[in-house]
């Protein structure tokens, strides 16, 4: 069989239950699963994402072993999100404390053994009162492979879960991995917080890190995000560090997003004065729009109140003000 | 995806639940009033009745707890068990009642008005440094700069007067078994200056080795920095012997005392230290405030540490004059509130008084020990109680990880101690392991404290033991 089956709360804990994935009455077609953590909260894994390629211009996907997310195919009872359940799940059901710590040293017990080549200080996981050794490597196929070991029993259990939920995971899977989820666990300090002690966090911050690393060499770009800014030379303009990428994308906003409000502006005759202090991607749009409708102005208040003028004078009907949250002034309609 | 049999397997196989906590009545801490006392046979005195002794209800554990509120809590089910006081020590009302006083009745900045409210905290701050001058027998008043803590203390004394007194070459002689905050200001000075560092290691006994610090002192030595009490090994250095060998070749010595002040009489001028540092919060006052002592003549030589107000005579635009000692080191405006609840901290010690206080925790202190060393495969750090210790205990249980055990004994059984390097990363890696637990008492403990304490860690023991 292999997968994970949970433990079902309030039984004796006497016989394996059947997984959880096999007592929902059929996949949905949106399967995502969700928890029981907080009422009504889903578990958030977004749908799957793709990230821009600068190198070839053109959206890259990830590998399509990682359909599992995708609304297409059925969920695996592997998957992260159900092996996170079935742990989750599994120590909620046990409300004495030193029942969890029992669970919690049964894993440290199955943890697989850290090769002495990797027991280094370089893999010392910083901040932690016991130690804490991590390996992470990329494999062929893509996926992250940990190894872990530590001095502490209770911090060897921890790790052996992280290592049981994330070792073989593609790397989009661990980024996505969140401290709440595992705060569940509830073993030791109550608290979830970013305290010295805190080896759950440490150890998964670190296991983060250094598969960002990973995809940032993989995708060929340094392992540090260079430092936002505008790069002029004699071919144009170029945005360079994720910030300023993510900015300069929105000077090519979705075309049906523009056409639409050209249409709206059109109809109704409406002129749109918009301050600086606007969004970028609201102002990526209307400089857009404005090459198709031009009663569009984006300025400081001052001259916003101009050319509201102007435009009303021009024949708008409606003037369309987007302005700071606190500027209480606004241009007189019409 | 590689195999996770065994993991997977785990979530599939039956638990052995642990009873309900109905079922374990007969391991958990009954009620004191069914327990059977056996009066101690230490060394202590226990003479009248009318003198506190260590056990039965008129023991100064039993007579002081009523004044500390925090004490009477459970955490995580069970009776809290508070041993972490060489961490941080817990106030009685009086002390919690001074800094409600204040703010509720003559909070104003001190040194500066001319008003009512202004003249009374003005009093009541400087009445409190008198009273830290007069507890530790300063000759003036002086001679007391009031702090953030001992550790921003020992950095003005680094900063002020190591900056400006040492020279390439200069020695300065640590023990390994110093807290950091008496490490790492020196480590930067030092790097500064082109000074050295030399380190005292431990004696057979675990015991930093007095006689190799005196070997190590030489002309070139120009300051000294000890422990008065081991916050780890729980050992007292000979300060008197020392200051005599400092001050014979030009040398000063500098005493951290956070772990002596709190416990016992420190007298400044018995011990012939230049300079002494230690913190409120870990004898009954406030977090936030903390002292450094230094002689007269030795802080009126010293420049200042941090700028500000407060601490000039005259400012203009290109140069100020100083003002002087104290005030020289205390820019800016103090923590008035904190420095008066110091006051007040120091108020009920001496009420208890001193001796009493340090009589009954020896026994304490032996009680502890003998306790933890009875326990199978427990190793103690540290010199034998009749060498003389303070009443904490670092300790290691064979292969079983210390914050395994500080976890378990929270969680289990409330009982709070501390587990880690305690601020003294040198003396374990001299030791050779990379932590340690440690319980350490205040006079508010009692020997009921401490066989909870005992009856937890040995259930502690067994339930990782079941494991292996």
């Amino acid at each position: 069989m292999g997968y994970a089956a949970s433990i079902v709360p309030g039984t004796p804990a006497s016989s394996p239950s059947l997984p959880h994935s096999l007592l929902r009455s059929k996949p949905k077609p949106n399967p995502i699963p969700s928890l029981n953590l907080l009422p009504g909260r889903r578990f958030p894994f977004p749908p799957l994402r793709s990230f821009p390629n600068p190198a070839n211009g053109r959206r890259s996907s990830f590998p399509s072993s990682a359909i599992s997310f995708s609304p297409s195919s059925p969920p695996s009872a592997d998957t992260i999100p159900s092996k996170l359940d079935s742990l989750v799940s599994g120590f909620r059901s046990l409300p004495q404390p030193v029942d969890r710590v029992k669970r919690l040293l049964e894993f440290s017990g199955s943890l697989p053994p850290l090769p002495d080549a990797y027991r280094v200080d370089s893999n010392r996981v910083m901040g932690c009162t016991a130690q804490v050794w991590l390996e992470a490597k990329l494999d062929e196929d893509g996926r992250m492979r940990f190894w872990a070991d530590s001095d502490s029993e209770i911090a060897r259990g921890y790790c052996s879960c992280l290592i049981w939920l994330l070792d073989g995971a593609m790397p989009s899977e661990v980024l996505m991995m969140k401290m709440d989820y595992l705060s569940a666990l509830n073993v030791g300090l109550p608290s979830s917080g970013r305290s010295r002690v805190n080896t759950w966090h440490n150890v998964l911050i670190s296991m983060q890190k250094r598969t960002k690393a990973f995809l940032a060499w993989r995708e060929g770009k340094a392992s540090y995000d260079p430092f936002p800014s505008l790069i002029l030379n004699a071919e144009g303009i170029q945005a360079k560090g994720s910030y300023a990428e993510a900015q300069a994308r929105y000077l090519f906003p979705e075309e049906s997003t523009v056409k639409e409000l050209v249409k709206v502006l059109k109809e109704k005759k409406i002129g749109v004065v918009a301050h600086f202090y606007m969004d970028p991607e609201v102002q990526g749009v209307l400089t857009a729009a404005q090459k198709q409708w031009p009663h569009i102005h984006i300025s400081d208040s001052l001259v916003m109140a101009d050319s509201a003028v102007k435009m009303a004078e021009a024949g708008c009907q409606f003037i369309t003000v987007g302005g700071r949250f606190y500027v209480g002034e606004c241009p007189c309609n019409p | 995806m590689r195999s996770t049999m065994d993991a997977s397997k785990l979530l599939l196989a039956p638990l052995n639940l642990s009873p309900a906590p109905l079922a374990l009545a007969a391991t958990t801490r009954k009620p004191h009033s069914l327990r059977v006392h056996s009066t101690s046979s230490s060394s202590a005195a226990v003479s009248e009745a009318a003198t506190p002794s260590s056990s039965g209800p008129l023991s100064l554990g039993r007579l002081t707890r009523p004044d500390f509120p925090i004490l009477h809590q459970e955490v995580n089910g069970s009776k809290l068990v508070y041993l972490d006081n060489a961490a941080t020590s817990q106030k009685p009302n009086s002390v919690v009642n001074a800094l409600r006083d204040y703010y509720e009745g003559y909070n104003s900045n001190v040194h500066r008005g001319i008003h009512y409210l202004s003249a009374r905290a003005t009093d009541e701050y400087e009445l409190a440094r008198k009273k830290v001058a007069t507890f530790i027998n300063a000759e003036e008043f002086k001679e007391i700069v009031f702090t953030r803590n001992a550790t921003e203390a020992i950095n003005l004394v680094a900063y002020s007067w190591g900056l400006s007194n040492l020279k390439p070459q200069d020695e300065i002689i640590l023990t390994v078994a110093e807290h950091h905050s008496a490490i790492v200001p020196w480590q930067i000075v030092a790097k500064k200056t082109g000074a050295n560092l030399k380190f005292v290691t431990l004696g057979s006994d675990e015991v930093p080795d007095v006689g190799m610090l005196k070997e190590k002192i030489s002309p070139r030595t120009k300051l000294i920095v000890v422990h008065h009490v081991s916050n780890v090994l729980a050992s007292m250095l000979p300060i008197e012997e020392i200051a005599h060998w400092a001050h014979k070749v030009g040398a000063k010595l500098l005493v951290d005392a956070c772990q002596s002040v709190p416990h016992m009489v420190v007298d400044v001028k018995d011990l012939n230290v230049d300079f002494l540092v230690a913190s409120s919060h870990k004898m009954c006052g406030p977090t936030g405030i903390g002292f450094l002592y230094g002689k007269g003549e030795l802080l009126a030589t010293m420049p200042p540490f941090l700028g500000g107000g407060e601490m000039i005579a005259d400012v203009f635009l290109d140069y100020s004059t100083y003002a002087e000692p104290p005030s020289r080191f205390e820019a800016g405006t103090p923590a008035i509130g904190e420095a008066i609840g110091l006051g007040a901290a120091i108020d009920y010690l001496s009420k208890i008084g001193m001796e009493k206080i340090h009589e009954y925790e020896t026994e304490l202190a032996s009680y502890l020990y003998e306790s933890l060393q009875s326990v199978p495969a427990v190793r103690i750090y540290g010199p034998k109680p009749s060498r003389g210790r303070a009443a904490l205990c670092s300790f290691n249980v064979e292969d079983i990880h210390p914050t395994d055990i500080a976890t378990f004994l929270d969680q289990q059984h409330g009982v709070a101690i501390r587990s880690g390097h305690h601020c003294a990363q040198p003396l374990h890696r001299h030791l050779g392991v990379n932590a340690s637990a440690r319980a350490s008492l205040y006079f508010y403990n009692t020997k009921e404290d401490v066989d909870d304490f005992i009856s937890a860690l040995k259930d502690t023991i067994g339930f990782f033991n079941s494991f292996k």
